[in-house]
C-alpha cells in the first residue's frame, strides 16, 4: 500500500528550479532513497516532504490527506539530521523524551518509552549524559531514537552518516537497515552515497538537476540503468561513445564491432547512444585472438591491486575500459602487458547519452 | 648526539623582544588604575605623586563620608550608588529585553533594510557621546513630562544596545536553524521551539550581554553628565563634582571601591561564558 504520494511538486528559488515536476509514491514500510549528486534537488524535496519547504506548486498527500495543509510540526514525522541536530542543553533522555514532552505524554510513560528506546539502540546506559559526552557513533542512535519516539508514521534521514568514519559507517547502515525493518517504519533517506543507496534501501529514486532520473530496485537500476547519468552516478562503469549502429551490432570509437542485446533501444538515435559495460562483466585475458567475437585488443596501463580484486585499465584503440578482475584469474596482470578483453554481448547496454550542456 | 636545540623560529612562540613588548602594552593599559590606587593610599592633602607618606587616611574619610554624609554634601554618595544601581539594572533589563528578539531577526532573517538597521544599532559606539548627549538634552526639554531617572535609562540603554544585540547575535548565529527545526518536526510550534531550544542555547550571549550593559552603564559619565539632575546623580558623576569642587583624594579611594566592583563582574563574565561567546 501506498501512503505518501507526490504529484509534480516543483520548488523554484527565484528562476532556479530545486525540484522540478517530482512525481513520486512512497510504499509503506519500505526505505527509499533519494539519490543525487550534491545541488541535485534530494535534500529540498525531503524538506518539502518534511514540511520545512513549501512547493511552489504541486500536491502532496499522505493516506488520503492533503500534507500541504499540515505544518510540519503536526505531521508526525520522525527526522534525523545531517547534524542530528541533538540538542546540547539536554541530557540523553531529555532529548528523545522531547517529543512525548510536547505531546503532554505523563512522565511515568515518557520513562518507560525512554528507557524500551534506549534497549532498542542498545544504549541503556548512557540516559543522563550530555549528548556531547557520546561518542558519534552513539550520538547517531540517539538521534534516531528521538526520531522515532512517538512512533511516527514516516521517518526522514538526511544524510545522517555523513559525519561518521568510514567503517562505523558501514556499520550503522546495517543497524539502521535491520531496525527500520524490525519496525517496519516508512523511511526515506537523502544520501549521494551509491553504496550506502544500494546497502539499506529496497527503492532507490535517482535524481538529477531537480529531475528524477530513474526510481527502482538497487539492482534493478544497477544494471538497468536508463540513461548515462545513472550508469554514471551507480558503480564504476565503462561508458563508451558509440559510433554507429545496426544489424544487432554497433561500432565504437576504434572501429570495432561489438554484437549488443539490446540493440533496439538505439534504433533511430544512433548519435545519442552509448555502450554501457560494468568492469566485473570485462573478461581479462592474457592470451587471445582480437578477431573473435567481442573481443578487443589493448594494454594494460594501470594496475590497482587491493587483494580481494584487481582493477584494471586497459587502453584500447579510441578509449580506455577498465575490468575488476580477482587475484586468482589473472594473478600475472601487470602495467605494459597486452591483452585481450572480451565483452560479452548480454553484458553489453546501450544507453541514452547525457544530454550536451 | 641527537640533543634538541632550542630553536627560536618556532611558529606560535614569542620570542624575547615580543613578550617585553607586550609587557609593556600590557604595563601601559594598568598604569590609571594602579595610580589610582598608590594614591588612595597616600596621607596628603595635594594631589602630590607620588604620595610622601602611605596610609588608609583617605579610606577613613571615604568611609566616613560613606555613613554619614556631610551636611554641606548637597548629595550622598549612598543616594548616587542607589541611583546607579538603579540605573544599571534597569538598562541591563531594558537592553536585553530589546536585544533578544532583535539579535534573533539580524541573524536568522534576510530583510529589506537589515543593513540599516545593523548600522543603526552599533552606531553608538563611534558616535561622539557628547554630542549624543547633548541631542538627548534637546529632545528631553522639549517633552512636556520630566521623566527624571528614565532619562538615564533611555540614553544608556541606546549606548549599551551594540554590547547586547552583538553577543545576542553571536550566540544566534551558533545554532543552527536544524535546531529549531528538529523541534518543530517533533511537533513544537515555533513559539514553543523558541523558548525550549533558541533561547536555552542563546544563554552564554544572552548573560554576557547583561553584564557589559551593566558595567558600560555604571561607569558611563559623559551622556549622563548632560542628562543628571540634582535628584539622579550617579556615582561617576558624583566623584567628578567632588573632583571639581574640591581637590578631595577620598575619590581615589571610592574609585578603587568601583574599579572592584567592575573587576568582580568581568571575572564573573569569563565565568559565565569563557573565552567563546563574548563580542565586543
Amino acid at each position: 500500500m501506498t501512503q505518501l504520494i507526490l504529484q509534480d511538486v516543483t520548488k523554484r528559488f527565484n528562476e532556479a528550479y530545486a525540484v522540478d515536476h517530482v512525481n513520486l509514491s512512497v510504499p509503506d514500510g519500505k526505505l527509499v532513497c533519494f539519490l543525487g549528486p550534491s545541488g541535485c534537488g534530494k535534500t529540498t524535496l525531503m524538506r518539502i516532504i518534511a514540511g520545512l519547504e513549501t512547493p511552489t506548486s504541486g500536491s502532496m498527500t499522505f493516506a488520503g490527506e492533503n500534507l500541504l495543509r499540515v505544518s510540519a510540526n503536526r505531521r508526525n514525522f520522525g527526522m534525523v539530521f545531517q547534524s542530528l541536530a541533538l540538542f546540547p542543553h539536554m541530557t540523553v533522555a531529555q532529548n528523545i523524551a522531547y517529543p512525548l514532552r510536547l505531546r503532554k505524554t505523563d512522565t511515568a510513560a515518557q520513562s518507560r518509552r525512554v528507557a524500551e528506546l534506549l534497549d532498542l539502540i542498545q544504549l541503556p546506559h548512557v540516559a543522563d549524559r550530555l549528548v556531547t559526552q557520546l561518542s558519534g557513533g552513539q550520538r547517531q542512535r540517539v538521534a534516531i531514537a528521538r526520531a522515532i519516539a512517538t512512533s511516527p508514521r514516516l521517518l526522514l534521514l538526511d544524510e545522517p552518516l555523513s559525519a561518521l568514519d568510514a567503517k562505523l559507517r558501514e556499520a550503522m547502515q546495517v543497524e539502521i537497515k535491520l531496525l527500520q525493518q524490525r519496525l517496519g517504519i516508512t523511511t526515506i533517506m537523502v544520501t549521494h552515497d551509491q553504496r550506502e543507496a544500494m546497502t539499506m534501501a529496497d527503492e532507490i529514486v535517482v535524481m538529477e538537476k531537480g529531475r528524477i532520473q530513474q526510481i527502482g530496485r538497487p539492482l534493478d537500476i544497477y544494471r538497468d540503468p536508463v540513461n548515462e547519468f545513472v550508469a554514471d552516478f551507480i558503480g564504476l562503469g565503462n561508458i563508451l561513445p558509440v559510433e554507429g549502429a545496426g544489424d544487432g551490432q554497433i561500432v565504437l570509437r576504434g572501429g570495432q564491432r561489438l554484437a549488443v542485446a539490446n540493440v533496439g533501444r538505439a534504433a533511430g538515435a544512433q548519435h545519442d547512444v552509448r555502450l554501457l559495460i560494468r568492469p566485473e562483466d570485462v573478461c581479462v585475458r592474457s592470451r587471445g585472438d582480437a578477431a573473435a567475437p567481442n573481443t578487443l585488443a589493448g594494454v594494460v596501463t594501470f594496475v590497482r591491486d587491493v587483494g580481494v580484486s584487481i582493477e584494471a585499465t586497459i587502453a584500447c584503440e579510441g578509449f580506455t575500459l577498465t575490468a575488476t578482475t580477482t587475484p586468482r584469474e589473472t594473478p600475472d596482470l601487470h602495467t605494459g602487458m597486452p591483452v585481450f578483453a572480451e565483452l560479452p554481448p548480454h553484458a553489453c547496454k546501450l544507453i541514452a547519452a547525457r544530454a550536451a550542456a | 648526539m641527537n640533543r634538541l636545540l632550542p630553536n627560536p623560529a618556532l611558529p606560535g612562540r614569542l620570542g624575547r623582544s615580543t613578550a617585553s613588548l607586550a609587557g609593556l602594552v600590557l604595563f601601559l593599559a594598568a598604569l590609571p588604575i594602579l595610580t589610582m590606587i598608590v594614591m588612595s593610599f597616600g596621607t596628603a592633602d595635594t594631589l602630590e605623586f607620588p604620595p610622601a607618606h602611605f596610609g588608609l587616611h583617605w579610606y577613613r574619610a571615604a568611609w566616613h563620608t560613606f555613613v554619614s554624609p556631610d551636611a554641606t554634601d548637597t548629595l550622598s554618595m549612598g543616594t548616587a550608588l542607589t541611583t546607579s544601581l538603579v540605573v544599571a539594572i534597569a538598562t541591563m533589563v531594558v537592553s536585553t529585553v530589546a536585544a533578544v528578539p532583535a539579535a534573533y531577526a539580524l541573524a536568522r532573517y534576510r530583510f529589506r533594510g537589515r543593513m540599516l538597521v545593523e548600522q543603526l544599532v552599533a552606531l553608538p559606539i563611534v558616535y561622539p557621546v557628547v554630542m549624543l548627549g547633548l541631542a538627548l538634552l534637546l529632545v528631553f526639554n522639549a517633552l512636556p513630562v520630566e521623566l527624571g531617572v528614565v532619562r538615564l535609562i533611555t540614553a544608556h540603554v541606546i549606548l549599551t544596545l551594540p554590547f547586547t544585540v552583538k553577543n545576542c547575535a553571536a550566540s544566534v548565529a551558533s545554532i543552527g536553524p536544524e535546531f529549531e527545526e528538529a523541534a518543530c518536526l517533533m511537533g513544537a510550534s515555533p513559539g514553543r521551539a523558541l523558548r525550549d531550544v533558541v533561547l536555552p542555547l542563546m544563554r552564554p550571549g544572552i548573560l554576557a550581554g547583561m553584564l557589559f550593559a551593566f558595567i558600560v552603564s555604571f561607569n558611563e559619565f559623559t551622556v549622563t553628565f548632560f542628562l543628571y539632575n540634582i535628584d539622579t546623580m550617579t556615582l561617576p558623576v558624583w566623584l567628578y563634582s567632588r573632583t571639581v569642587s574640591s581637590l578631595d583624594p577620598t575619590v581615589f579611594a571610592f574609585a578603587v571601591f568601583i574599579v572592584a566592583i567592575d573587576f568582580a563582574l568581568i571575572w564573573l563574565l569569563e565565568k559565565l561564558v569563557g573565552d567563546n561567546g563574548v563580542a565586543l
